[in-house]
């Protein structure tokens, strides 16, 4: 449509800036990542209403070429940086702060001890290096904006969990992202044999003009190890994000998510997860909110690979003003993946007619001794519980508000961190409040 | 009627029966009691030809001919019904339909002419009865949304529909309530004839009050290892299996 | 293997009925698709002069045009030019004037499929149009239909005959561009039936079409319009059979249904093309556009379809609810074995207000075949108050097929509620071995299951196509699973 992106020879050019700037202080693998990723974008097209993928979404793609461009350097002193300190809530754990892209130590608190490994990727040894190399996303033909990433990565985090390490407290990481320009966050987090951890992704930031952010995360569990995973793509509405977040498990490995989407320009959050081993297992839950005239698309792909494992997904969307939100849950069970059991739920609430929300879930399956279902709704509130609730006093709006709250609390409620759920709760009751405000 | 030597069977390779040895007459009620795991169950199926069994040795005789190569219906049309202990769900067939489809099968393979709809709905609805269980229930899916109980009780509605020459009960007592093991035991009280033989495979001694074995025999390990008269069983409810040297698992 | 995996192979093995050759004379055009071709086809119709411009309009259109990708089906590309596209029965050179002048070699060819076009012999009530290969060869019962006004006859004579209604109608619920094949099809068509109810008549007959594919290296393009004016009612039938071929066949069908206020029609389907041997050579590719607009108000239309043929399917029955209050329902069954491959569903777009529809759908794939449900439901802004429900379930036999399921779900509009389930299991060893030991084979067993799953698609066809329907499945699936 009517993106005026020149792509993708902008980012192209970028990568090239960015290896001019930095080709000496840059470790050799990762230049060499770069390069990789960078051969891959040039096979890359921007998406168009015939891409399947991008569907009901490619028509929020409206960049300018501006886009194309490292974040300015802020300083940490400066006044933008309350926008930061108001955003960054502390959970208390370890906490990697990035800023524009680059890494804020003041604002961050590594481990004190050495009970895991968490760095930068300039400081990753050449063991960890290869492991990075190996183990991160590599098919980007079909995901443009994992190699616009890869080709302009400037830095990223690694987290390693040593095995059967069980770590009490969250893993933080905070993105947060202002002025014109997009980012890269990078993370790469590998869970060896019975680790347990807590991973908390959250982006934050504002911008005046054009931001992108372009997020990868490449997760590895490997036997019996489990992944707690929060993700809160929750900035400010001027702010487009596209991001991608994998996940390879292997045997009797759990992965738990919850996603929350706030609305933008056009935001996009691919999950996927692989189950490579038996007894796998993965429960993947979202909840996404738009307003206005934003933009929301929910994509979630589970592969089943290998037999007896389980997946479990629901994910509620709630679309107001003008808005549009995309559901895309797609199963894939493979041949040789019997006794699987796979559930998908998705609910949606359309709060008015000028919304409007596409859901798409897609079973495909190959073996035949499975479980698999599917359901998915788009409605309303409903008239008689409404009714219900305005006969005991309380007003219509507020009415709404709490019944529209209550379609989404039994996830919320699920969220593995108090603090967050209370503050995901009253970021709902808020954006909900308003959202009949609107009408 | 049924005669059973030196059985032995194994499940993907896992010996289960060790030689088992058991004959049962016309007529005749045997109960099989044994701890979790002593190959109870094993039994039921085996006879019923499950071919998830392999049988590695031995011999079962019904009625003077061997049934080891006989597919499992012909067994079931040869008289063997088994209930199950775990009845599976049957979404979208209904209960009717499914019962015409197997009576029809046996007579047609004893050369019988297919059973009329007249004479077929009376028969059913008389037999729901007596199960006591609500005649709706023949209208719904096979076992499809039906208690544990009412599982239970829809598997002896089967057994008095296709009159099975000989009956394997394999614990169908197991999770019923007493009143509803009343009318499991009447059930097949109502089906015991000189003809017809019984075999209850049981975890508990209480069946045994409403339904009289003429024999009882302990299984542990994959092996018979005492046999007696109804008086075995209330010794076992007494003394537990430990009593014979055996754990209950 | 397993000993349980052997006997499904075994028991799928199914013969296809239909596969004989009707030696009869044809008049089969060169394969090769031109300008040239067309006219010759308009001119062997007899055409009026608008009827061609139609036409080459469409063929100047598919020129242009790509075959779809996006179907989860995989075949060697076709070659349009090893096609010919126009073959009838010598014979019909002097059109019969009642069934007494039919060639008897073709009477026999219907006796054999089961269909008697003699006026003793048929099924009562039921008014039959026949189309082989490319033409339609007889009409039964018009004259009883004709009293009520009732018109049904093939789309050829219905074009020189009732021109006005064509010229409104042809193309204007499913347009020449509106896809590869419907191009083709609008380009290419030689036969197929009309039907048009007057305002107020319920048709007193089932009115049914059987379609024969005969000649080899033949497409077939047959074309349907049936229109409801306002207040009437139509049940209408079509069943399609053909040779057992070890070349691919093409068949492009588009069905049209137009439906007035407060009109109603019910289109049942009973598909048997020749799906292809057990190695999966030959067979039908089956690639058809059938839509239904219920322009009016309080329309109803409901789309009945039981698949069992044809190699490839790819066919989307689809409702239009323009009208408020008007319904669309979709029942479907589609069985699969060896190599078939289907990608079938509908397309329900809610416009009006009030619009309800109904989606049930049963796919049932065995053998090494795929069996895709792909599914559109959109509610418009206008839609108020717009209900859809669907439900879209599996059932794999053996573990070499698959079972996909693909839909959209779009809604714009608050008042409207949708909900989706779909669900995908087995016929599990468990439920056959209960039904053994209850005396049963595995085929019976398998038969009573499929039959179970199929229950509510099976009760919204007539009488005498359940019948047939449930005769196919057995049939397809002879001995299913161990």
């Amino acid at each position: 449509m009517s993106s005026t992106l020149t792509f993708p020879d902008v980012f192209v050019n970028a990568s090239d800036a960015l290896n001019r700037d930095s080709i000496n202080t840059t470790s050799p693998w990762l230049l060499a990542f770069r390069e990789r990723q960078l051969q891959q974008l040039k096979q890359c097209s921007l998406p168009t209403r015939k891409t399947e993928d991008w569907r009901y979404s490619f028509r929020h793609l409206k960049m300018s070429d501006a886009i194309a461009k490292p974040l300015p350097i802020l300083s940490l002193e400066s006044s933008t940086a309350s926008s930061l300190d108001d955003s960054l809530v502390d959970l208390g754990g370890d906490l990697v702060v990035f800023v524009n892209g680059h890494f804020a130590e003041s604002k961050s608190r590594l481990p004190s001890d050495a009970s895991y490994t968490i760095k930068r990727f300039s400081e990753l040894s050449e063991e960890e290096a290869l492991q990075v190399s190996e183990g991160s996303s590599s098919d980007t033909s079909s995901f443009p904006f994992a190699a616009i990433n890869g080709a302009c990565l400037a830095d990223g985090i690694y987290i390693s969990i040593p095995k059967n390490t069980k770590l009490e407290k969250p893993i933080q990481l905070h993105f947060h992202a202002e002025g014109e320009g997009t980012t890269t966050p990078r993370v790469f987090l590998i869970a060896e044999q019975g680790a347990e951890a807590t991973l908390v992704e959250e982006f934050t930031g504002a911008t005046q003009t054009e931001l992108l952010t372009a997020s990868v995360t490449d997760i590895q569990l490997n036997a019996q190890s489990e992944l707690r995973y929060i993700r809160l793509n929750t900035e400010a509405e001027q702010l487009s994000h596209i991001g991608l977040t994998q996940v390879n498990q292997n045997r009797d490995s759990r992965f738990k998510s919850f996603c929350m989407g706030l609305g933008g320009p056009v935001r996009r959050h691919d999950l996927k997860i692989k189950l490579l081993e038996p007894g796998a297992e993965c429960s993947l839950d979202g909840v996404c909110i738009t307003l206005g005239q934003q933009h929301y698309d929910n994509h979630t792909e589970i592969e089943h690979i290998s037999a007896h494992c389980q997946s479990d997904e629901s994910y509620r969307c709630i679309a107001g003003g003008n808005s549009h939100i995309v559901f895309n849950g797609r199963i894939m069970i493979h041949r040789d993946a019997q006794k699987t059991l796979g559930a998908m739920s998705n609910k949606n609430l359309l709060l008015t007619s000028n919304a409007e929300i596409d859901s798409k879930p897609e079973l495909e399956i190959y073996a035949d001794d499975v479980k698999c279902a599917h359901g998915t709704t788009i409605g309303q509130l409903d008239e008689e519980e409404l009714y219900y609730l305005v006969t005991r006093g309380i007003s219509p709006d507020h009415a709404a508000t709490i019944l529209t709250l209550g379609f989404v609390n039994e996830l919320v409620q699920k969220i593995p961190n108090e603090s967050i759920k209370e503050r995901t709760e009253a970021r709902l009751e808020n954006l909900i409040k308003s959202a009949f405000q609107e009408d | 009627m049924l005669k059973i030597t030196n059985l032995h069977a194994s499940v993907d390779g896992t010996p289960i029966l060790k030689g088992i040895d058991l004959e049962v007459r016309p007529g005749e009620v045997h109960a099989i009691m044994g701890p979790n795991g002593s190959g109870k169950s094993t039994l039921s199926q085996v006879l019923a030809g499950n071919d998830s069994y392999e049988i590695t040795d031995g011999e079962i005789i019904l009625d003077d001919q061997s049934i080891l190569e006989m597919p499992t219906e012909q067994r079931a049309r040869e008289g063997v019904f088994l209930a199950f202990q775990y009845p599976v769900e049957i979404p979208g067939v209904s209960n009717l339909q499914f019962l015409r489809t197997a009576m029809n099968s046996i007579r047609e393979y004893r050369g019988e002419e297919e059973i009329d709809a007249v004479s077929f709905m009376k028969k059913a609805k008389e037999k729901i009865k007596q199960v006591n269980l609500d005649p709706a229930f023949l209208k719904r899916g096979v076992n499809e949304g039906f208690s544990g109980g009412e599982k239970k009780r829809n598997e002896i509605m089967q057994m008095l529909m296709l009159e099975p020459k000989l009956a394997i009960l394999d614990e169908t007592d197991s999770g019923l309530d007493i009143d509803a093991l009343k009318v499991v035991a009447d059930g097949v009280n109502a089906l015991k004839s000189p003809e017809r033989s019984v075999i209850m495979v049981t975890h508990y001694q209480r069946l045994l009050d409403y339904i009289v074995p003429d024999y009882v025999h302990v299984l542990a390990k994959g092996k018979i290892i005492k046999s007696g008269g109804k008086e075995l069983a209330l010794e076992l409810e007494e003394k537990g299996y430990g009593w014979l040297g055996i754990e209950d698992e | 293997m397993s000993e349980s995996d052997k006997s499904v192979d075994e028991l799928i093995k199914s013969e296809y009925k239909h596969g004989f050759v009707t030696d009869i004379e044809s008049d089969t055009f060169e394969p090769g698709l031109n300008e040239d071709v067309i006219r010759r086809i308009s001119a062997r119709k007899n055409e009026p002069e608008w009827m061609l411009e139609w036409r080459l309009k469409a063929y100047d259109a598919w020129k242009e045009m790509a075959e779809p990708q996006w179907a989860h089906v995989k075949f060697p590309q076709i070659d349009f030019d090893a096609i010919s596209y126009y073959s009838a029965p010598k014979s019909q050179e002097n059109a019969p004037k009642s069934l007494d002048e039919v060639d008897p070699e073709l009477l026999r060819t219907y006796e054999k499929l089961g269909i008697p076009l003699h006026e003793r012999a048929r099924l009562a009530g039921v008014a039959v149009d026949v189309v082989f290969d490319s033409v339609s060869v007889a009409t039964t019962f018009k004259d009883q239909l004709a009293k009520a006004g009732v018109i049904f006859c093939p789309i050829s004579e219905a074009i020189q005959e009732h021109p006005e209604l064509v010229k409104k109608y042809l193309g204007k619920v499913v347009a020449q561009k509106d896809n590869y094949y419907s191009a083709l099809n609008s380009a290419v068509f030689s036969d197929g039936s009309f039907v048009y109810i007057p305002k107020g008549v319920r048709c007193p007959l089932e009115l049914s079409t059987y379609f024969r594919i005969n000649e080899a290296n033949t497409g077939q393009f047959e074309r349907t319009l049936i229109i409801a004016d306002e207040g009437s009612h139509v049940s209408y039938l079509e069943g399609c059979t053909a040779p057992m071929r070890d070349e691919n066949q093409l068949h492009a069908a588009v069905v049209e249904l137009v439906l007035l206020d407060d009109s109603e029609i019910k289109y049942s389907t009973v598909q048997n093309w020749y799906p292809g041997d057990e190695n999966g050579n030959g067979g039908i590719y089956n690639f058809v556009t059938k839509r239904a607009n219920c322009i009016g108000k309080n329309s109803k239309v409901s789309w009945t379809q039981v698949e069992t043929g044809s190699a490839i399917t790819w066919k989307y029955p689809s409702c239009i609810l323009k009208g408020d209050n008007s319904v669309g329902e979709f029942y479907s069954v589609a069985l699969t074995n060896n190599f078939q491959q289907a990608d079938t569903g509908t397309k329900m777009i809610h416009i009006g207000k009030n619009t309800k529809s109904t989606i049930i759908s049963k796919g049932i794939s065995a053998g090494k075949s795929d069996a895709s449900y792909r599914g559109l439901v959109k509610f418009g802004p206008n839609a108020d108050n717009a209900r859809n429900y669907t439900q879209c379930d599996s059932l794999l036999i053996g573990d070499k097929c698959g079972a996909h399921t693909f839909p959209y779900i779009e809604s714009k509009n608050k008042t409207g509620v949708i909900e989706h389930e779909a669900t995908t299991s087995k016929v599990s060893d468990d439920q056959l071995f209960l039904c053994q030991q209850r005396g049963m084979d595995a085929e019976r067993a398998v038969s009573m299951i499929v039959n179970g799953f199929c229950k509510e698609v099976f009760k919204e066809l007539p009488m005498e196509f359940a019948v047939e329907a449930t005769k196919l499945l057995e049939v397809s699936l002879e001995g299913s699973v161990g």
